[in-house]
């Protein structure tokens, strides 16, 4: 079957889509132009293509129309991009984004604008960083014919340690929150041609060699031996990933990274029955130049006040009833269930134990030596162990609760793809708890916690409300649109209410900073209620991994027993989220490293993970603290950071 | 042709019935996969269910095993609604093996099998002398006892099916479901386990109702067949005396032949494997 191929209800013809695309895109942007005050009239825009010498030409020359230009641009490249990946590639998960192409661009561009003593054009900057960013991803994958979830999680992993290197980066050149905000979520701000003159080019052509591929693209549709049967070779899919690289590539270099309109808009296109190449990339580039535009315009206009709500927060803020539509009324091909939960092995429990105890000390030791300076003596040890040891404590809770959320919702989903930053629950609980900030309730008081578990909770009702859950490459999808729609409401949040820096970085990557006893206690009730979940619920998910019908037939209600096993893991995320934050990839990725200690069997792999959860969080927390010390980098921002490479690692042992 | 409800003939009423569905509709999108099915299941019997490929005898083996909950009619389990049963306690009398199972990852055989236990085993509890015996008994009744400790993945797709008997035998049930047991086997293997099946039939009564393919061996190893077609029930009995060519070639849309087995004399079935009439016609006039 072909990837993305769609069985649409009824089929709209082309025709029409295209015209009232090309209508919606006219009208936005004269209202693009007309935006910002009353600066520009209905007037000027009629005579702009005269140039008359005024103010407001001299506005829509320089500032406006680069940026319309701008938009329009990264929206067609970012579709085509995300079109022809979803071919090559027979995945519909594919896209400049998940594939880690974007973050990789990004990565580059902070890179060459932050660190470099030199000048490196950015265009050639962000195209080597996305085919840095693709290699990987494909590397860790699996290659080129991966299975579609495998590339996502390669690919989501990769962007998540990619975005949080260019975090750190943004963080040591410039201590504002507003700089990392702006960096890490797209603005398409112009400032003259320049930019969008550069790239013009390239864009040209690689839009062009895709158009002379449209042919082809159809083949390869078809599938690896039918394609290669028809004439078509490699080459022809090195030049196809290529150009969509080089257009990722382009966008980056004008507004950021900007997600899910290559994701998004394909898929769409084609969940509408439209299958021919030769249709499916030019209504990918018009809707996707009309979603950015959109978005573009709806930033303007909710950043009137001299703030500026970077245009890549409200697409992605779009991401998620995008993505719903599109699950609910689109069936996405590839329907299969990933064959198995993650590969494990198993060491013997009394190794594993000696691993886990020195792995533990050497984390606690480290954390309360190591910070702004080493502890080499008990006297400076003492001097800053009250301190520390807050901290440490703190960091240890929130890890074993991401640890147990991780493992339950893999369990309850039965998809390694799942965890509280996958599925929203990690976001939903962070927003709640910026929400609850600014709302005046004080961090770690019960009223506090409380509004953090109603985030969450909301995130796993718009999860689950809506039925899009039937396989998990469904539910995973959607899961990491929720998760962006509500990371880019966080942002939305901390840019209009001008949030401190270190408060907004707390709750949006998850930060341990000035943490103190009381967090400790306030977090002991969610740890005894985590531990008490494990021991009555690790035989129930050891049997619902079997999948329902075996489960069923050894007795066990499936639904009801997922429904408590979700709950109990939105109830761990809550609990986590409203003491240090979102802190990424520790739920997702403890599950998995404990699975390759331990085994899949759950009165073993809940223990561990747990340990390595918390673990992970201590060294990330202490490493963060130590970094660039006086000042810290957030604990998330490291766990990122170190979750990568123990990430690589996993998808290599399991690929061998 | 009418379906014949075996529960309609009093005298085997006197041998009680351990399963019986009465009017069983189940519906997909307007769709019914299940059309109006009324089958007794005679406790320490083998029944097997046969059709064409999307008859519904799978739906029809959820359904009689609680399941999937029929969109119309009632099931019986020992004159209990299976409705009212709760799943732990259908659980500790039925066993099912579904057509195909997904494995997870890193489970090795001893750790499948051991969650057949499940239902026996009170809430907070571990494995007990009583687990740890079934567990044993039910490795070495599919002899694996060499791969207990082997993964899942790493086995054959037939050794994997054998694990998961086992699991299902772990459960001690009364009354064990297989939708396809025979499908990934290799001949040898098929015979074993219809063997072994045939054994726990025999020496401790389990009562077997079984989806199986092969009409030959239906004849050989089941007591009474579910003949199903589009969802009804096509017809019920012994294999020996339904299984004539009129009713197996209206059941498959193909042509079955059915002589006399040469060695035992039981009905033998003949598959028109290539079925182009003329073709084979014309050969035989030419001779
Ligand atoms: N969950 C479901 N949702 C929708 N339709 C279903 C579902 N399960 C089964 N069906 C439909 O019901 C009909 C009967 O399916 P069933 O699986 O019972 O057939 P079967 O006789 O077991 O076929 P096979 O020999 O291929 O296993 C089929 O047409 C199938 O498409
Ligand atoms: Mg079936």
């Amino acid at each position: 079957m072909r990837p993305g191929s769609v069985h649409a209800a009824s089929a709209i013809s082309p025709r029409l889509i295209f015209s009232s695309g090309l209508v919606l895109l006219i009208v936005l942007a004269i209202l693009a132009l007309m935006q910002g005050g009353s600066l520009v009239a209905w007037s000027d825009i009629a005579a702009a293509p005269f140039r008359p010498e005024t103010l407001a030409q001299a506005i829509i020359e320089t500032i406006r129309a680069p940026r319309l230009s701008a938009a329009i641009l990264v929206g067609i490249c970012l579709a085509v991009a995300g079109a022809v990946m979803q071919t090559v590639l027979r995945n519909p998960l594919a896209a400049p984004d998940i594939l880690a192409v974007t973050t990789g661009a990004q990565l580059a561009l902070v890179i060459v604008t932050l660190l470099l003593p030199f000048y490196v054009p950015s265009l050639a900057a962000t195209v080597f960083g996305g085919v840095f960013g693709g290699l990987a991803c494909l590397t860790l994958g699996g290659g080129l014919r991966a299975p579609p979830v495998r590339l996502a999680l390669a690919g989501i992993a990769v962007s998540l340690s990619f975005a949080a290197i260019s975090s750190a980066i943004v963080l040591m050149a410039d201590d504002r929150a507003s700089g990392i905000v702006l960096w890490s979520a797209g603005i398409l701000d112009q400032t003259g041609w320049t930019k969008v003159a550069t790239v013009g080019p390239a864009v040209a052509i690689g839009l062009f060699v895709v158009a002379m591929m449209a042919r082809a693209l159809d083949l390869l549709g078809l599938g690896e031996d039918s394609a290669k049967g028809l004439g078509i070779t490699r080459t022809v899919t090195v030049l196809a990933l290529g150009a969509s690289v080089v257009l990722a590539g382009a966008a980056v270099t004008l507004g950021g990274p900007i997600g899910f309109v290559g994701l998004a808009v394909p898929n769409l296109i084609r969940g509408i029955g439209i299958t021919r190449h030769r249709q499916v990339i030019p209504l990918s580039a018009l809707w996707g130049a009309v979603v950015v535009l959109l978005a573009d315009v709806t930033a303007q206009w909710l950043s009137a006040e001299g703030s500026s709500i970077p245009t890549g927060a409200i697409v992605a803020c779009l991401g998620a009833p995008t993505m719903l539509i599109l699950l609910r009324f689109a069936r996405i091909g590839q329907e299969q269930r990933p064959r198995a939960l993650s590969i494990s092995s198993r060491l013997p429990a009394g190794i594993l134990l000696a691993i886990l105890l020195v792995a533990s000390a050497i984390a606690v030791v480290l954390a309360l030596a190591v910070g702004d300076g080493v502890a080499k003596t008990m006297a400076e040890l003492a001097a800053v162990f009250d301190l520390r040891a807050p901290r440490l404590l703190v960091a240890m809770g929130a890890g074993m609760l991401l640890a147990g959320a991780g493992v339950f919702l893999q369990a309850a989903t039965r998809n390694p793809l799942c965890g509280p930053e996958t599925l929203g629950l990690a976001q939903g609980a962070a927003l709640f708890s910026l929400a609850a900030l600014l709302g005046g309730l004080l961090p770690g008081s019960f009223g506090f916690q409380l509004v953090a578990a109603a985030g969450s909770f909301a995130a796993l009702f718009c999860l689950f409300a809506f039925g899009v859950h039937r396989t998990p490459e469904r539910l995973v999808l959607y899961g990491i649109a929720l998760a962006a729609s509500l990371g880019a409401c966080g942002t939305i949040v901390v840019v209009e209410a001008r949030l401190q820096a270190t408060q907004a970085l707390s709750w949006l990557a998850g930060s341990t900073h000035a943490r103190g006893m009381d967090d400790v206690t306030a977090l002991l009730p969610w740890l005894a209620f985590l531990l008490i979940a494990a021991v009555s619920f690790c035989s129930r998910l050891d049997v619902l991994v079997l999948g329902d019908d075996t489960a069923r037939s050894l007795g066990l209600s499936t639904s009801r027993t997922r429904f408590a096993a979700a709950a109990m893991a939105a109830t761990f995320v809550a609990g986590a989220v409203s003491s240090i934050g979102a802190i990424g990839f520790v739920g997702l990725l403890a599950p998995h490293a404990a699975r390759l200690l331990a085994g899949p069997k759950h009165a073993r792999l809940l223990p561990v993970s747990m340990a390595l959860g918390a673990i992970l969080v201590v060294i990330a927390d202490m490493v963060g603290r130590s970094i660039i010390a006086p000042r810290e980098l957030p604990a998330g921002i490291v766990t990122a950071l170190v979750g990568a490479p123990v990430f690589a690692l996993l998808m290599h042992r399991r690929r061998s | 042709m009418t379906a014949v409800a075996m529960a309609a003939d009093p005298a085997e009423k006197s041998q009680g019935t351990i399963i019986q569905a009465t009017d069983v509709s189940v519906v997909f999108n307007g769709m019914a996969a299940v059309d109006r099915a009324s089958v007794a299941i005679r406790p320490g019997r083998i029944t097997a269910i046969c059709g064409a490929n999307g008859s519904g005898k799978s739906t029809l083996l959820k359904c009689l095993s609680g399941l999937e909950a029929p969109t119309s009619g009632a099931v019986l389990l020992a004159g209990q609604a299976l409705a009212g049963l709760s799943r732990g306690q259908i659980a500790r009398q039925v066993a099912v093996l579904g057509q195909n199972p997904e494995t997870p990852a890193g489970l090795n055989v001893e750790e499948l099998v051991e969650q057949g236990r499940y239902p026996h085993r009170p809430w907070l509890t571990r494995l007990r002398a009583g687990d740890r015996d079934a567990i044993e008994r039910a490795i070495a009744a599919v002899d694996l006892k060499d791969m207990r400790q082997r993964q899942l993945a790493s086995l054959s797709g037939g050794e994997r099916q054998r694990a998961w008997v086992a699991m299902a035998l772990a459960q001690e049930p009364q009354i064990l479901f297989l939708d396809e047991p025979t499908s990934f086997l290799d001949v040898r293997h098929q015979a074993e386990l219809l063997t072994l099946l045939r054994r726990l039939n025999r020496e401790e009564g389990l009562t077997i109702i079984a989806v199986l393919h092969d009409l030959n061996q239906v004849v050989e190893f089941a007591d009474d067949v579910i003949l199903m077609k589009k969802g009804q029930v096509l017809s019920t009995g012994a294999p020996v005396e339904i299984f004539t060519p009129r009713l197996l070639s209206h059941a498959f849309g193909c042509t079955v032949d059915v002589v006399p087995h040469p060695h035992t004399g039981r009905p033998f079935c003949l598959i028109d494997w290539v079925a182009d009439r003329s073709d084979r016609d014309g050969a035989r006039d030419h001779r």
